[in-house]
């Protein structure tokens, strides 16, 4: 028994936020010079009226025509968001209806960020080694831009929209899914939060904290990323996740001929590369058009930057809110 | 750990452009490609070279690598 992935599509929504917008909005943030860094040049941005539901339709609609699909056999849909259209229904029950998949489908909707695509991944090949599934619809998508303040350029800076919708079946595709290592640590839940909203702070106002400066630091309201820590948590967790993956797929580092890690941002990344010593040519990079759009960063690369042109091992690692973290291997052969 | 080997640690933080600036007394914030994620680089490259974690609190007041060299080593001790 085995598990694949037998097709990857992805949406990006029409409306694109680049530095020129950006230095407009912001004329004393060098937005060009932000982008040296970040590697981040453009972000699409969702529509007022669109919302990951549709971004998921429309990824999930994209799929099954690019690759000639019939939604009828699909036997199980996971929708990955931290986005959800409604606290209720579960939002891949919707999406099941209009996607016209069969009733006799399972969906349920998963709440993670970075780490998603890779547990969306685990979760597939999981409930098709149980005998659950045959064919596993996986969709993510994300709308971080609803959550950022308007005041807030580092966020605006380096967060996109997208949605992505992968098949994951027991026939044989374009990667086999290998082995995982998972992993999760809530302490560093206050570094990557929206406060207010949810059940806990349902009808609580926030306002905009500013520093002394007049610089924006948080609103409740929206979104807050502690940099530092997130910085200090990745530098610390991905070499560790990196060398679990590799031992529980048997293999050793030389085994592995691409790195794709989810793209948070080009500096961030390539300090870990260093750190790792994993030469340039087999790290994998692709957020200069989209920026960091979440869980749906690794599938999109995949798309772009490997599939059909990049064969043998290929080590996925997903890490950030929560904190979450998960990493795979994926292999063309 | 000496005060040489330590700058250049840091300096590496640096994009390409600004390595060769970097010595012990520079201001380093006034470079011109810093920003947070240089600072957050820095912090992150203390902890995994000398094992000391620097507040961020702490780390703001520290304008050259020197005061920052101080401050690490005074801690280690």
């Amino acid at each position: 028994m085995k598990a694949y992935i037998q097709a990857i599509s992805y949406y990006l929504p029409n409306n694109i936020l680049d530095n020129k917008q950006l230095s407009e909005l912001h004329p004393e943030w060098e937005a060009d010079k932000i982008s040296q860094k970040t590697g981040i040049y453009r972000r699409h941005i969702a529509a007022l009226d669109e919302f990951a539901g549709d971004m998921a339709e429309k990824a999930g609609k994209r799929l099954l025509a690019e690759y000639n699909i019939d939604p009828l056999e699909i036997d199980f849909l996971l929708y990955c968001t931290q986005s959800p259209d409604y606290f209720l229904p579960t939002t891949a029950c919707i999406l099941q209806n209009k996607l016209g998949l069969s009733t006799t489908c399972g969906a349920l909707d998963f709440n993670l960020g970075c780490s998603g695509y890779v547990y969306g991944l685990a979760l597939s090949k999981g409930l098709i080694y149980a005998g659950l599934a045959k064919k596993v619809l996986l969709i993510t998508s994300e709308t971080y831009s609803k959550f950022i303040n308007p005041k807030d350029k580092s966020n605006k800076t380096i967060f996109g929209d997208a949605s992505t919708a992968t098949l994951i079946s027991n026939e044989k595709g374009i990667y086999e899914i290998g082995n995982f290592s998972l992993g999760t640590d809530g302490n560093g839940a206050e570094n990557l939060i929206v406060r207010y909203g949810g059940l806990r702070y349902r009808h609580t106002k926030g306002e905009d904290i500013l520093d002394d400066n007049g610089d924006y630091i948080k609103n409740e309201e929206d979104l807050y990323m502690n940099g530092s820590s997130i910085f200090s948590f990745t530098s610390n967790a991905v070499p560790i996740l990196v060398n679990q993956v590799i031992t529980t797929n048997n293999l050793q580092k030389d085994d592995i001929d691409y790195y794709l890690f989810h793209q948070a941002n080009k500096y961030m990344l390539d300090f870990i590369r260093k750190k790792l010593s994993i030469p340039e040519e087999k790290f994998i990079y692709y957020l200069e058009d989209v920026g960091n759009t979440v869980s749906n960063t690794i599938p999109i690369a995949l798309k772009n930057v490997c599939i059909n042109k990049k064969k043998g091992k290929i080590l996925l690692a997903g890490f950030g809110v929560g904190y979450s973290w998960g990493g795979c291997i994926l292999n063309t052969n | 750990m000496d005060l040489q080997n330590f700058t250049k640690k840091i300096s590496e933080q640096f994009l390409e452009e600004d390595q060769p600036k970097v010595d012990s007394e520079i201001e380093f914030r006034k470079l011109p490609t810093w920003d947070s994620l240089t600072g957050m680089a820095i912090l992150a490259t203390i902890q995994d070279e000398y094992g000391i974690n620097v507040p961020v609190d702490d780390f703001i007041k520290l304008k050259s690598v020197k005061e920052l060299y101080n401050y690490v080593t005074n801690l280690k001790k």
